[in-house]
């Protein structure tokens, strides 16, 4: 934990010592640009809450006023009604906000993009109308919210916030290390993946809600201290659509980048005041800026920022690859290669080590039969193919087999069990994991990152460094962003048997690769059940790898199975050439098509 | 005279890899051309990179001569050049009517029901409704009312029963002989082959054969062994005795 | 009581108009536009401030009305523009965008004091069975079943309609067919535009109407699209009406009165989770 924070010191050192320099600065400062900069971090705080709940989980939430109010609300109370210390009003305000996160978080349970957007504008719109009913304690007998003893200066006040926003980043920063702080930025890019993960995307939706809702209470409790009698004109929707604005301008997914968004927002404008420039160009500014810079894409001015920079810095230290002696360096003994040690790299197994039997698993979409009584079973230690043409169902399979749809008949089991009872974040803890085709690592990770998140656990450098050589991934502190979506995909794999599955379900893997880096591809994949003991179901379309790496072959035609066995005799099976080059069989009597002529 | 479609060394990226490799096409007006090839060989990639819908990396295209590499989406089709996309694209809320008036005034729709009587029977049905045979259809006369030059169609069987696909093809057929052009993707390798005149098979972006229909279906091997061995035909035949 | 429902009319109408803005722009634009009441706002204070220069009423309103279309149609442009490929979620926060400026270049215009608005038929009223019933009431009843109904019109009975609704659920597709994308996105702007003037014009002279206020119609009028699934210009209108005569019924009601213009939010929750109940996953794969 030390060591931890000293390492983070270390490497951040240059930020901090800017930030020291401008704490110093701001002291330096008349008070009265001391008490706009107060502002400029209360505001930033709510800015950090827009970075979490959109910046990082990807959901629209445009009421983080809203929750702010509520911490300056229950502060004001407190405040007039009790005697505790200020820090205990402040937290306790942030408290407060937390059960309204919550609601509003399990409205993002149903509710995305832009529904979720409106609701949250309602619930923005509504709390004004309950503060216009309920102003804020102590707001007409003038009982002013007391600074914290010992910093009631403008000064003092202002180091108070900087201390409050710091522990505030610091534990932010812990969080983000948490599964559920991680799993924010899988939600963010697919919901699907995240829980394949074995994530609970409820629980990742309602984490983020609830830090996001306390962070912006506790920014409504400095802004408290900052003014001691607040109105309700600061908490309006327009403010949350404003400051919404703002951290997209920015991006404040970062606290640099947020803290960036709050000071725009509060000091900008006092800054046209003194310029004798009208005030509202400042929001004119704002809404024409987030506009520009979507234009741009999503990332927000600070993220190009921070693209720019590790671009320039990649550039400086000579090639992409970056050079800075770092940690994530393997230890001597890994660092020879060993691909060839053909010692198994089995690790603990997250759930039954086991056959996956699948027995007449139907299922059908509307009127439309996607799997039609198939049975198969992937023994551990195989690889087994399941191939066929264009919309024969083996996304179907593989979404049935992971949880994402339920059949309408047919079991689906592991070593045994019956896996209907299991949602399918259980089922991917259980061992059933899979990947995605259109390779769903996490841009914003870095493969060693990624590869330990979705292993669920921490893999000593060795271990992880052997798994990332055996697939040819990039090495661990690359980026995910910086790599293309056919390595990702790998990292993908690697991921899946980093966490010990005991299925792992391949969705082509291959597509897109080279003709050289497919029969790699191949060759791995084919090692993988022995050196990880699990089984393996791979969906591939091309037949080189198929004819490389599978024991066994399942070929699937209109949702049901048309030959199975080994790849030589399936392959020069007459039905399954016709499946593919698509010769239609009606004329040889439509019975002898084994299922594509016969269900239509 | 310049052909009616020409594609000169087209390259189409997707999400930063190569997905069509230098390809040169030409298809002639009246003339069935087959585009060939295993899945994710860059037949679709390559459609829509003539209609716009996704933008070139380098080469051209042009229509009748003209330059379309850089056209928008809308003025390639008010050029004459109607893409069927792979999937039956039907406005689902609409009726068979309604999506024809989407291509052309009612008054040009006549040739539509005169191709396919049976949707002149399902004319006030919500399209989402028809059967995949008859959105198939549909999607087809779509094209057609607004009667252009080039007709791109991508894989129209997938999905349908295969008496329907038998009857689709002839169609196709039909359109050329009255002097359209036709860019035929089609998995059902054969009767694209019955029913066209020139045929190019993709592998991996690549053209790796260019030649008649009627060479192609004489020598199946090569074919098998574009589809089912990934990258190189000739070690094929050896396995295709079996059953 | 009937009185009091009735006295909810004007708002409802407003709420209805909002919300068929909103359908017509989810729905044709593929964007939920949080600027729409702007729009609409900036219309009506344009009219208010001509008609207080002196311009007739008959004058005035075909001006804002006008004003807010074009002013919208301009954003559209901006949309066609540098936005012609977005996702839905992007396009909304580009419109929260439009509407911080607008709000910051309107009340830069126009003020930001509340104005009182000329009513649209002052002192006419006639009485059935003991109930009084105002020209506006009616007025407002009869323009937003009137509009919604001649949207609807357009969109099913005319070949512009049909295309219009074709580009909406298939964007590409109605492209390669030869509809013209950016015009057509620009009309569907100015016609929300002008639908949305009405709104306020319609409902200003029964409330607070400063600018922000007005803007803040959005609100309502998105729980009506809402509750018309973003799709029915016939459920919007209803939804509208009903929560305006909702709130005013609300009036009555001492405990819940003060907190009657939260109700919109009230309904927005129960409606969205009963509609959304099975979309436990997202779209993305």
């Amino acid at each position: 934990m030390l060591v931890e924070l000293i390492d983070l010191t270390k490497r951040r050192s240059p930020f901090l010592l800017l930030a020291a320099g401008a704490v110093l600065f701001v002291l330096w400062l008349p008070e009265f640009w001391t008490f706009v900069f107060i502002g400029g971090l209360a505001t930033a705080m709510v800015a950090l809450s827009v970075g979490v709940v959109y910046g990082r989980t990807g959901m629209v939430s445009l009421c983080q006023f809203s929750f702010a109010a509520v911490g300056v609300w229950v502060m004001a109370w407190l405040n007039v009604n009790t005697g505790l210390p200020f820090v205990v009003m402040l937290v306790l305000g942030g408290f407060a906000a937390v059960p309204f996160g919550l609601v509003i978080g399990l409205l993002s349970l149903r509710l995305r993009g832009v529904n979720l957007a409106v609701a949250t504008l309602g619930f923005a719109a509504a709390s004004l109308v309950v503060l216009r009913r309920n102003p804020f304690p102590g707001s007409f007998s003038n009982q002013a919210i007391k600074r914290p003893t010992g910093f009631v200066t403008e000064n003092g006040y202002f180091l108070f916030s900087c201390i409050v926003l710091a522990t505030v980043v610091a534990a932010l920063a812990m969080i983000s290390r948490t599964r559920a702080g991680q799993g924010w930025l899988a939600v963010r890019q697919s919901e699907r993946a995240t829980a394949s993960l074995g994530l609970s995307v409820a629980r990742v939706k309602l984490t983020a809600f609830s830090v996001g809702a306390f962070i912006a209470g506790i920014g409504g409790g400095l802004l408290g201290g900052q003014n001691g009698v607040v109105s309700q004109r600061s908490f309006e929707p327009f403010d949350s659509l404003l400051i919404f604005a703002v951290s997209v301008l920015v991006g404040a997914r970062f606290v640099d980048g947020a803290l960036g968004a709050g000071l725009l927002g509060a000091v900008l404008p006092e800054l046209f005041r003194k310029w004798g420039i009208p005030l509202d160009v400042a929001p004119m500014l704002f809404g024409i800026g987030v506009i520009s810079v979507l234009s741009k894409g999503a990332d927000g001015a600070h993220g190009h920022m921070r693209h720019a920079w590790s671009e320039w810095r990649a550039a400086r230290q000579g090639g992409p690859q970056g050079s800075t002696p770092s940690e994530d360096l393997e230890d001597p003994a890994a660092a020879t290669p060993d691909v060839a040690n053909p010692e198994a790299l089995i690790l603990t197994p997250s759930g039954p080590r086991g056959s996956l039997e699948l027995e007449g698993l139907s299922v059908s979409y509307g009127a439309v039969v996607a799997l039609d009584q198939v049975s198969l079973d992937v023994r551990r230690g195989e690889v087994h193919g399941l191939i066929g043409p264009n919309g024969a169902g083996k996304s179907t399979l593989i979404d049935a087999v992971a949880g994402f749809v339920s059949p309408n008949s047919g079991v689906v089991r592991l070593a045994g069990v019956d896996l209907a009872p299991y949602s399918v974040h259980r089922r991917a803890r259980m061992g059933v994991r899979r990947t995605f085709q259109q390779g769903r690592a996490i841009e914003e990770m870095t493969v060693g990152d990624y590869v330990q998140f979705a292993a669920g656990r921490a893999l000593d450098t060795g271990t992880l460094a052997r798994i990332l050589r055996f697939f040819d991934c990039p090495e661990a502190r690359k980026r995910i962003s910086s790599i293309d979506v056919a390595t990702r995909r790998l990292v993908e794999v690697a991921g899946c048997v980093a966490a010990g599955a005991s299925i792992v379900m391949l969705d082509e893997p291959g597509a897109g690769l080279a003709e050289t880096e497919s029969a790699a591809l191949a060759a791995r994949i084919s090692e993988v059940p022995d050196r990880f003991g699990c089984g393996v179901l791979l969906v591939e379309h091309d037949m080189e790898i198929v004819r490389t790496a599978c024991d066994r072959l399942t070929v699937l035609d209109f949702g049901s199975v048309v030959a199975s066995g080994t790849p030589e005799s399936v392959l020069s099976d007459q039905v399954v050439i016709a499946a593919y080059l698509g010769k239609p069989t009606v004329e040889a009597g439509g019975v002898t098509t084994s299922g594509a002529g016969a269900k239509r | 005279m310049s052909p009616l479609l020409e594609i000169t060394g087209l390259n189409v990226a997707r999400s930063g890899f190569e997905i069509v490799n230098n390809v040169d096409l030409v298809a002639p007006a009246g003339e069935v051309t087959v585009l060939l090839g295993s899945n994710g060989a860059g037949k679709t990639t390559l459609l829509e990179a003539v209609s716009g819908v996704i933008p070139c990396a380098a080469g051209s295209v042009s229509l009748e001569g003209e330059y379309i590499t850089s056209m928008r989406r809308g003025k390639r089709a008010r050029r004459g050049l109607a893409h069927v996309e792979q999937g039956r694209t039907v406005f689902p809320e609409l009726t068979t009517e309604e999506n024809l008036l989407v291509a052309a005034p009612k008054t040009a729709l006549g040739p539509a029901f005169d191709l396919f009587p049976s949707l002149e029977k399902r004319r006030h049905v919500k399209s989402g409704l028809l059967s995949g045979g008859e959105q198939q259809m549909l999607v087809l006369a779509r094209a057609i009312v607004g009667s252009p030059k080039m007709l791109l169609l991508d894989e129209i069987s997938l999905g349908l029963a295969p008496v329907i696909i038998q009857d689709l093809m002839p169609v196709v057929r039909r359109l050329a002989d009255s002097g359209i052009g036709v860019l035929l993707v089609e998995q059902f390798a054969e009767l694209a082959l019955d029913i066209g005149d020139s045929a190019l098979v993709l592998s991996r972006g690549k053209v790796v054969f260019n030649g008649s229909c009627e060479k192609l279906r004489s020598s199946p091997e090569l074919l098998q062994g574009a589809y089912l061995a990934g990258a190189d035909p000739e070690d094929e035949p050896a396995q295709t005795g079996g059953s | 009581m009937l009185d009091s429902a009735l006295s909810g009319l004007p708002s409802g109408g407003a709420y209805a108009l909002v919300g068929v803005a909103v359908v017509l722009l989810y729905r044709l634009a593929g964007v939920m536009s949080i600027a729409v009441s702007v729009f609409g706002a900036f219309g009506a204070f344009v009219m208010v401030a001509s008609f207080d220069r002196g311009l007739s009423l008959g004058l005035a309103v075909p001006l804002g009305i006008v004003a807010g279309a074009v002013l919208s149609a301009a954003m559209g442009l901006v949309m066609a523009w540098l936005f012609p490929d977005s996702d839905a979620i992007t396009r909304s926060v580009v419109t929260i965008g439009m509407a911080i400026t607008l709000l910051a270049v309107s009340s830069r215009l126009f003020g930001d004091t509340p104005r009182s608005f000329p009513p649209l038929f002052p002192g006419s009223s006639f009485t059935v069975s003991g109930v009084v019933v105002t020209a506006t009431n009616v007025l407002a009843v009869v323009l937003a079943i009137v509009l919604a109904g001649a949207l609807w019109l357009l969109l099913h009975s005319t070949r512009i309609g049909v295309r219009m609704m074709a580009m909406s659920s298939r964007p590409v597709s109605a492209e390669l067919l030869g509809v013209p994308l950016g015009l057509y996105t620009v009309a569907v702007w100015a016609t929300g535009g002008a639908v949305a003037t009405i709104a306020p014009i319609l409902a200003a002279p029964t409330r607070q109407a400063d600018f922000t206020s007005l803007s803040l119609l959005v609100v309502p009028g998105l729980a009506a699209a809402l509750l018309g699934a973003f799709r029915s210009f016939t459920l919007t209108v209803l939804a509208g009406l009903g929560i305006g005569v909702l709130e005013a019924l609300a009036v009555r009601w001492e405990a819940i009165s003060t907190y009657r213009n939260a109700l919109p939010f009230l309904v927005i929750l129960v409606v969205l989770m009963w509609a959304q109940r099975a979309e436990v996953w997202d779209d993305a794969r």
